[in-house]
Parts: structure tokens; sequence; C-alpha cells
């Protein structure tokens, strides 16, 4: 059974607005970290001319991936800037010289759909495309596997509470984003495609049944309105009935989401490097909520000043209502992994209350976990053992359902760091 | 500050759990003073100020949880809790109200109030030794007010008006002259008579009607663990309905064993208690289920305090009942 909760919704206040653009910030801080990878190696110094696009660093290791400038400048210095997690990066500031000149690169004068496997997975890879709503791994990775890919599920459910920049994106490239999928499918040799959309969404449904007749390999199945049904282990749980222990790709299963996929599109029609994407600023701290498209490295402060601020102490919350980050600091730079940020006069504030056990964080934890039994034996480490800690996914449903406001997702992650 | 999220919360909050256990219980309370107030006024057998009697009894009660529990925490726990905010949130009162609605009408004064401070302290000394909450309050006073009513030669269930028509509550009658529908039912009237609360019983605990509302407003409102009220309900009936077959009684057995002796009430109000029942849906059917057999077993042995001794001993297994059910949380 598929446990979660219907969440309010704050989707309205950005959903259908004009996608903005903030495309000439004066200098961008590149981050020099893929996923949580900082080990990278920097490939510009100082006083280097970049362009757009150019592979500023490279991931280390075995997921090797370009970091890429997202403007054409001159590299002027490196700096520590906040990350999309919380913590401080080391970043390559590069000043815009705003040609957007773009290195000159063999012309691909093909369908996207007649690409090889070796060629789709080596383009990918150059371009640096990442997951863009989970931990920003490599997305080659999943399709450079020698078992057989039997589905491919795109992830419509964008199931955060304020966040519409895949609603946006589906919207305004839907014909892209359907061509994308039929040529993962062609390329890979994949049996069928499954987008998976909210059964309440009725406008993207109707925008996808609009484009879809065409393309016979593809489905649309409609998912139940509850977080967290866009985590990948449920969706797959929930459209295919399938359970997998650490990685789809164990039952021929790859998931990704509209972003990811309108990436892996230019990256194969325009061999363009990810360097940019859409974000959506909303909430009651800012002037004109809205979606917008901005470049990799960009402060986020610049953005929200340039929309205009309701108030002048406002607070960041970067990422969805539930698992995202309130951000003190205003040195936050816009990622590839960054899907909303929050702008709010004041952060809620919630009593904590004596725990009634109620048991509702128990009935509605995703990974079947009892939140308040590992409270209750936080220092009893052979009892936690038994309590499966790990299995926690930080999804904060725990927290968001408690009646007595007791922040368990919290409690829960300081159990498992220790 | 929490620098994570979630930065948004349910509506419903442990203040809205409680005041919606205290709305569903307002029919009851209003019914407690009607049927041991207002009809006696009416019927011409009290004046106007004897009348108010359940009000009086259900404030003391009330009152009394109120006071024990807040003094106690005052006392022992000012380092912990800000006193205040526990005082506007901790809806202490609610036992007592419970407590009052199932006690009989002639249960003497001190009697509560002792009993009361007995079951708040015991509650709280092994809350601080265990860190549970091992004892349901309202379950453990009435025990000790039943300890005192065997000692006083009992309590009666009757008001004044009851007191003219009959010798004994249905269920004392049952003890005594054990099942038969003639002499054990029917002098109250028929089954219809007991579900509106017609008969004599605790003081606001006897109509089915309004706890079956009652129940039904905190299903709706989320603000009941009903998996185990239902569980045991249906225990209880299966488990009196095979002994009225091998005694062969009739099919109102097990329906009257269920409308007498506050076993609905309690079921809905005093086993599903949030603090000292378990946290899993299994572990909800299983308390249940054990409270239903336990208070089978207790009307044969105990009756006056079966649902409330069935109650008291399941309380002390929850722990265990947690720790195995969690493993089949799936």
């Amino acid at each position: 059974m598929i446990r979660g909760v219907k969440l309010p919704k704050f989707k309205s206040i950005s959903k259908n607005k004009r996608i903005g653009f903030y495309n000439k910030p004066k200098f961008v801080y590149i981050p020099l970290i893929s996923g949580n990878d900082e080990d990278i190696t920097i490939t510009v110094k100082k006083g280097d001319y970049v362009y757009k696009g150019s592979v500023i660093g490279r991931r280390k290791g075995n997921f090797k991936i370009p970091i890429n400038s997202s403007v054409s400048g001159t590299v002027v210095d490196y700096t520590q800037k906040v990350y999309s997690n919380g913590k401080k990066v080391k970043c390559v500031v590069i000043e815009n010289d705003f040609k957007e000149k773009e290195e000159i690169k063999p012309v691909i004068n093909k369908k996207i759909s007649k690409y090889t496997k070796q060629e789709f997975i080596k383009t990918i890879k150059d371009c640096g495309v990442v997951g863009m709503s989970g931990n920003g791994d490599p997305t080659y990775l999943k399709y450079n596997t020698e078992n057989k890919i039997n589905t491919l599920i795109v992830n419509c459910t964008e199931c955060s509470a304020y966040a519409t920049s895949d609603y946006v994106l589906l919207v305004e490239k839907c014909e892209e984003i359907l061509e994308t999928v039929d040529a993962l499918l062609e390329i890979n040799e994949i049996d069928k495609a499954i987008i998976a959309v909210k059964k309440n969404d009725t406008e993207l449904l109707n925008i996808l049944n609009s484009f879809i007749g065409t393309y016979l390999k593809i489905k649309i199945v409609t998912v139940p309105d509850i977080y967290p049904i866009g985590w990948e282990k449920y969706l797959v749980k929930y459209v295919l009935g399938i359970n997998y222990n650490v990685s789809s790709i164990e039952k021929g299963v790859v998931v990704n989401n509209v972003s990811t996929i309108y990436s892996i599109y230019e990256a194969l029609k325009y061999n363009k490097p990810l360097c940019e994407r859409i974000i959506t600023f909303t909430g009651d701290g800012i002037k004109k909520p809205q979606n917008v498209y901005v470049k990799v490295g960009t402060p986020i402060m610049e953005i929200i000043n340039k929309i205009g601020k309701t108030s002048n102490d406002i607070k960041i919350i970067v990422g969805e209502p539930m698992m995202g980050k309130y951000i003190e600091s205003e040195d936050i730079i816009a990622t590839t992994d960054i899907s909303c940020v929050i702008i709010l006069k004041q952060l809620p504030q919630y009593d904590e209350t004596e725990c009634i056990r109620c048991g509702k964080c128990t009935k509605y934890c995703p990974v079947k976990i009892s939140p308040v039994l590992i409270k209750d034996s936080k220092n009893n480490k052979e009892k936690l053992n038994k309590l499966n800690v790990d299995k926690c996914i930080n999804c904060g449903l725990c927290s968001y359902i408690c009646p007595a406001r007791i922040d368990l997702r919290s409690i829960i992650e300081k159990v498992r760091d220790n | 500050m929490n620098t994570n999220g979630p930065f948004i919360h349910t509506e419903n909050t442990s203040f809205k759990i409680m005041k919606n256990i205290f709305i569903a219980l307002i029919p009851l309370i209003l019914f407690a003073i009607y049927k041991n107030g207002l009809v006696l006024f009416f019927k011409g057998k009290v004046d106007f100020i004897t009348s108010l009697y359940p009000i009086f009894i259900i404030f003391i009660c009330s009152l009394c949880t109120f006071i024990f529990d807040t003094l106690y925490t005052m006392l022992f726990c000012k380092d912990k809790v800000d006193i205040k905010k526990y005082i506007k949130t901790s809806f202490s009162f609610l036992p007592g109200i419970i407590l009052s609605l199932v006690i009989p009408i002639n249960t003497p004064i001190l009697i509560i109030i002792l009993s009361c401070l007995i079951s708040t302290v015991l509650e709280k000394i092994f809350f601080k030794v265990s860190n549970n909450h091992i004892f349901n309050t309202v379950a453990l006073s009435f025990i000790i007010i039943s300890i005192f009513s065997i000692i006083n030669g009992g309590y009666s269930y009757l008001n004044q008006f009851e007191s003219t028509k009959f010798n004994n509550s249905p269920l004392q009658s049952e003890i005594q002259l054990n099942y038969n529908y003639d002499l054990v039912v029917k002098p109250y009237g028929d089954l219809k008579q007991y579900f509106v609360g017609n008969v004599p019983g605790g003081i606001g605990e006897v109509s089915i009607l309004f706890c079956i509302i009652s129940f039904i407003y905190l299903i709706v409102q989320k603000s009941v663990k009903y998996l185990i009220p239902i569980s045991s309900f249906v225990t209880f009936l299966i488990g009196f309905t095979l002994i009225g077959i091998f005694n062969n009684y009739d099919i109102y057995f097990s329906i009257f064993n269920l409308f007498i002796g506050s076993i609905v009430f309690s079921l809905i109000f005093i086993s599903s208690s949030s603090f000292t029942s378990p946290i899993t849906n299994l572990g909800q059917i299983v308390y249940g289920i054990l409270i239903g057999i336990l208070t089978i077993v207790f009307r044969f042995v105990l009756p006056f305090a079966d649902i409330f001794m069935a109650i008291f001993i399941s309380n002390l297994l929850v722990p265990l009942i947690d720790n195995i059910c969690v493993k089949f949380n799936k």
C-alpha cells in the first residue's frame, strides 16, 4: 500500500505566469561540486577566457562528469559560496562579458533519435547532464548499463507544494520532451515509456494528451496526489508494482524528471551543456512570483532583487517546503538541483508540545519506520538498529503530520548521523 | 532555529485533537445533566439546586484531575515545563470529565478526590520512571473508586428517580440473577431504551446513541485511534455471542452485555486514549482484541470494573505490543 498525505498547494501563485529570464548576471559563481562530491579537478586558472559551456572543472573518480561555465567571460577569482545543501563550497568566479560566446563545436545534423547508444552516452556525459531533482548524479549512469532497460518513467508529479518549474517547462516544451522520450526509447531499445502525472493535474493531462497521439510507445499513467509520490522508489512501485533495493536499474527501469529530459534534449539537439535551468521563485516575500530561466552560478539574491521583495527582511528556503533548507546567508547561488526558491516574510513558528503517541508518524511513514519509537529510543543503539533508522529518506512527512509539532525528521537525522 | 524542512504542517494539532475529544463529550455531558438532574427536577423529585448535582460532580472530577496534574508538574517538573503553556495545552481536565461520566451518581465526593489524587500521582511517578504513560488515569481512578465501593458495600448507580422504580442497575441485576431476558433486560425496557440511554448506569455513559455520534465525530475529525474500539467491539460481540450460544441464551444476550457496564463509552473514550495505547495499526488491533477478551473474562470475575481492569492490564502491555508490532509495520 502506498502511504502519503495530500499537501496544501501553493502552486497557483506561480503556475500560469510567463517564464521570466535572468541571463545577465555580472558575475557567476560556478560551484566546484557534483552531486555531493567536492573532489573536482579545476581546468581553468585566473585570467583564462571561457566560453559559455566551457569545461571549468571535472569530477574525479568513477563518475567523471564536466562542470561547465554558464556565461562567456574571464575567470577572475575563486571564492566560497553557499550551495543548495546549505554548505559553503569553492566556486570559480567568472566575469560575464555578456557576449554569450560558445565554443565552436561540430554541427549535429541528425535527428536526435538517430544517435547510437555510445554516442548518446558520450554526449550527455560531455554535456554534464545530471539529475535535476534528486542528488544530482550523472544521468548517463542510468543508461550506461548492460542490463536491458524495459521501461522509462518520466516523473511529472512535481509533488512539492510550491514548485511549478517542471509544469511550465512541460507546457512550453511538450513536443520537445515527447520527442526526447521517443528518442530515448529508440536509442536505448527501451520497450515503453510511462509519463507519470498526478490524476488531478488536468491541465497537464490535457496538454500531454493533445501531443501524445503519434507516440505509440509512450503512455500516460495517473498517480494519486499524495506526498511523496514523486520519490523514485514510490513511483516505480505505484506505476509498475516493482520494488527494488538500491537503484531502479536493477529491475530494468529508468526514471527521469521533466527537467532532466529537457536537458538531454538540448544536449542531443544542440550539443548544449547543462548550465541553465528554470527555477520557481515564489512565496509572500516576493512581489511577482514566477518561474525564471537562470544561469547556474547566478546569486539567488540578485534574481530576488530583480523580481522585487515585499519586505526588507526576507527568509529564503531553498528547495521545496518539506525537504528544503532555510538559508540564512545571502550568498546562495543557483544550481542545477534547485527547482524552487521560497521567499517568505517570516518563517512559520511552531510550538512543540508533548508527544501524544497518536502514531500518525508511523502510520504515514513511506519507508515504514516508526519515528516516535526512534525518538523514544534515541539513546539505545541496540534498539535503534532494530528500528531501521537507516531507511529514513528525510521526506519530512513525520514532522509534517505530527500534531505535537515535534521535529522528528531532525531527531532521526541526528540519531542516524551519530 | 531549525533550518531544515518541513516548513508547512498539518492543521491537525494536539490541541485540536484534545478540543475535539472535549466537543465529542459535550452531548454526553448534556445527557448526564438531563438524565440525572433536569428530569428529576421536572418530575418534582428534587429542587432546582439539587438538580445541578451532576454538573457539580463533573466539575469536581475535572477540577481534581486538572489541579493534581498541574500541581505535580509545578512541583516536580517546573524546570522542564513552561507551566503557563502546560496549563493552556495539557487539557488535564479531560480525564476528570471522562471519569465523571462513568462513575455512579452516588459516589462520595471525598472518594472521587482521593481516587483522582492517587491515580494522577501514580501515573506521573510511573511516567517519570519509565518515560511512558503506562496507566490510564481514568481507568485507574475508576478501579480505586470500585475498591472503595466494595469496602463500603457498593455505591448505587440509581439516581433519585430511578431508585423509586428499580432496585439495581442492569449490570447488578445480571450479576445477581444470571442472564434472563424477562428478569434482567425487560424490567428496564426493551433494547431501544438501552440504546437511547433511558436505563440506570454511570452518570453520563449510558446513551449508546450519543456515544456512537461522538465516535463518528472523532473519526471524521481524525482525533481517535478508531481501530481500538472497533476491534474491541467485534471481539466482545463475538465472545458474548459464543457464550450465549453455549448457554442457550437468546440473541439479545451479546447486545445487552455490550450496552451495559460502560463498555461502549469506555472503549471509545478510555481505551483509545492516545497516550496509553499502541502506535501501529496492527498494535491497535491487537490491543483492542486484548481489551475485548479481558473484558469478557472480567465480566465474570470482577463485573463492576471489568472494562477498566481490562484497559488497565492492557495498558501495561502496550510497550511490548509496540515493540512486536512495529516489526510488522508494512
